[in-house]
């Protein structure tokens, strides 16, 4: 399919994304310390939309515990390393097995009993609140005070003096997982994710053994989920169940994947870019006078992108797009 | 035209369903149904609606658990296997309502169709090829929500064919065609048949079950009623009685 493309067609397919990464490397030059942040956090969450989209999008699996994968990354990193010493550069791989592990789970105790969509996105909702409840009561977690992290001050422990490096990093994990999520897309896993999206009886009935599929899809985007929290933990040196084990972050997730385009490889980097810094900067503006507007605002376009183009920004630009490329569209029988 | 020995049912059947009950509540939709088909036949499957024709297709193609009997296939029992399993047995199927990939293209439906049995570049080559065989060969970039009803069910086919079985269930593929469109999806059948496919087929066109079949089978209210070469079954007077009105010998 994409094989038979020449070259040329390739570069100027890809050209959008590589212009995206080259103004993405050099940005940091051009900006203060605070729009580092901003576009730390943005990158965050370009990630964390990124791999949520493997699940909710890809295999169309409304997902709303992946608090449980960014708290399972960001305590069990924090915990090796106050307790063991251990870097967590080596705590995130151990991080992300657990939250794979929890994230396979409870795809296999949903869907082994077949539970239809609103149940498996109920399900999850229960399983996030009580994972929530447990980390803020139990002390060995630090309970509802979390957990501050010693500073060692190297990068061997994750640390960095400057935000530059935290930024690379961020970036660094974006690209990878936008690079993943390309791949599948059109690998053998992908395509069977898709068809249990699509149609999953049909999927059955060529084949495709949908249980384990779902697992798998859970468990890549768990163990990326909780290399965010890995991150996040490192950044702010703290870790507590409000930030990390709380539903906001997920409801955040899932709306700027929503507003990006669900499903598609771009959808999920295109929302949390446009959205992370307008939040940031109505918080900043309007913080004093109206706070919360900022969420007052994603409410609105969520609505908006819902009511006016369903398929989210990406569908509405691949439409732009196709009206520009092939104004005798191929696509339609 | 049949060979004797495998309408005589002599050699081992490829499909053997025996004594199959599937009961929705109180309600008995088949009703100890036993049929056999041989490697190479096509077998029609008739009944008035609600006879429990594409219930019985979804007991032997594993989306219903039968509440009693045994299905063998290729000489291993696979009542009580998951749909997955079966269809990687070598046993496909179609649905009456034909069920797409609304998001996928036809060549992406088709290559996750071949994908149980080869790689990715293998798959894609299968797919192509039987993208031409069912007609769609022009179509392979369009996505499945774009197609027409006919080159849906053309790519139900598809579906099936891509996953490489040594026997397909098509459960109406006919339905809502043109005859020119009926005739090309028979010959695609006998073709499929000569290259050892073997089919069980549910149709409601009778001069299509009349005219493609070995033998057909006739189901009335969840039970077995007849069997036998076409003629014979036409013949049949409880099958006539059942059909009241509509001429069987017309095919």
């Amino acid at each position: 399919m994409e094989a038979a493309n020449p070259p040329a067609r390739d570069i100027r397919r890809h050209l959008p994304g590589l212009l995206l990464l080259l103004a993405a490397v050099v940005a940091p030059w051009f900006m203060s310390g605070n729009w580092i942040n901003i576009l730390i956090l943005s990158l965050l969450f370009v990630f964390l939309c990124v791999a949520w989209n493997i699940v909710g999008g890809l295999t169309g699996e409304f997902c709303i515990g992946h608090s449980l994968f960014l708290a399972a990354g960001a305590y069990t990193s924090t915990l090796l390393y106050i307790h063991l010493g251990v870097s967590p550069w080596i705590g995130m791989f151990a991080g992300g097995a657990i939250a794979a592990a929890i994230g396979m789970f409870i795809a296999w105790l949903s869907f082994r009993y077949a539970l239809p969509h609103l149940s498996f996105a109920l399900v999850t909702i229960a399983l996030a609140m009580l994972g929530y409840l447990a980390i803020s009561s139990i002390d060995f977690l630090g309970a509802s005070r979390g957990l501050t992290l010693p500073v060692r001050g190297s990068a061997w422990y994750y640390h960095f003096r400057s935000d530059l490096a935290f930024y690379y990093i961020i970036l660094a994990h974006a690209v990878a997982a936008v690079l993943l999520t390309m791949w599948l897309y059109r690998s053998k896993a992908g395509l069977y994710f898709r068809t249990i999206r699509d149609n999953e009886r049909a999927a059955l009935a060529i084949g495709v053994p949908s249980l384990r599929y779902k697992m798998l899809a859970m468990a890549i985007s768990a163990f990326m989920t909780a290399l965010a929290g890995v991150f996040y933990a490192q950044f702010l040196l703290y870790v507590e169940p409000k930030t990390f084990a709380g539903l906001t972050i997920v409801i955040e997730i899932i709306l700027f994947t929503v507003v990006g385009g669900t499903g598609t490889v771009w959808g999920p980097v295109l929302g949390p870019l446009l959205l992370v810094p307008l939040g940031e900067v109505l918080r900043a503006e309007l913080g004093g006078t109206a706070p919360g507007l900022h969420l007052f605002v994603y409410g609105l376009l969520l609505i908006a992108v819902i009511r006016f183009m369903p398929g989210g920004l990406m569908a509405a630009l691949s439409k732009l797009g196709a009206l520009r490329v092939r104004p005798s569209s191929a696509k339609e029988a | 035209m049949p060979q004797s020995n495998l309408a005589g049912g002599s050699s081992v059947p490829l499909l053997r369903a025996e004594n199959i009950d599937v009961q929705f509540g109180g309600l008995k939709a088949v009703d100890d149904v036993s049929l056999d088909v041989a490697a190479g036949e096509i077998v029609g499957l008739i009944g008035p609606n609600g006879a429990g024709k594409t219930t019985l297709f979804q007991a032997i193609s594993g989306f219903v658990k039968p509440n009693r009997g045994t299905v063998w296939f290729d000489g291993a029992r696979i009542d009580g296997l998951g749909p997955v399993e079966i269809c990687r047995a070598g046993l496909a199927r179609t649905f009456q309502i034909v069920e797409v990939f609304p998001t996928l293209t036809v060549a992406e439906t088709l290559t996750a169709a071949a994908l149980f049995r080869v790689k990715m570049a293998e798959a894609k080559k299968v797919a192509a090829e039987v993208a031409h065989l069912v007609g769609l060969g022009a179509k392979q970039h369009v996505l499945c929500r774009h197609l027409t009803l006919p080159d849906q069910k053309a790519l139900e086919v598809g579906k099936a064919i891509a996953t490489r079985p040594r026997m397909i269930l098509l459960d109406e593929v006919m339905a809502g065609l043109r005859p020119s469109e009926v005739t090309t999806v028979m010959a695609l059948i006998r073709s499929l048949r000569d290259k050892g496919i073997t089919f069980l087929l549910v149709e409601h066109l009778m001069e299509v079950v009349m005219t493609i079949s070995d033998r057909v089978v006739v189901l009335g209210s969840g039970r077995k009623i007849a069997e036998g070469r076409p003629e014979e079954v036409a013949a049949n007077q409880q099958v006539i009685d059942i059909y009241l009105g509509e001429d069987l010998t017309r095919a």
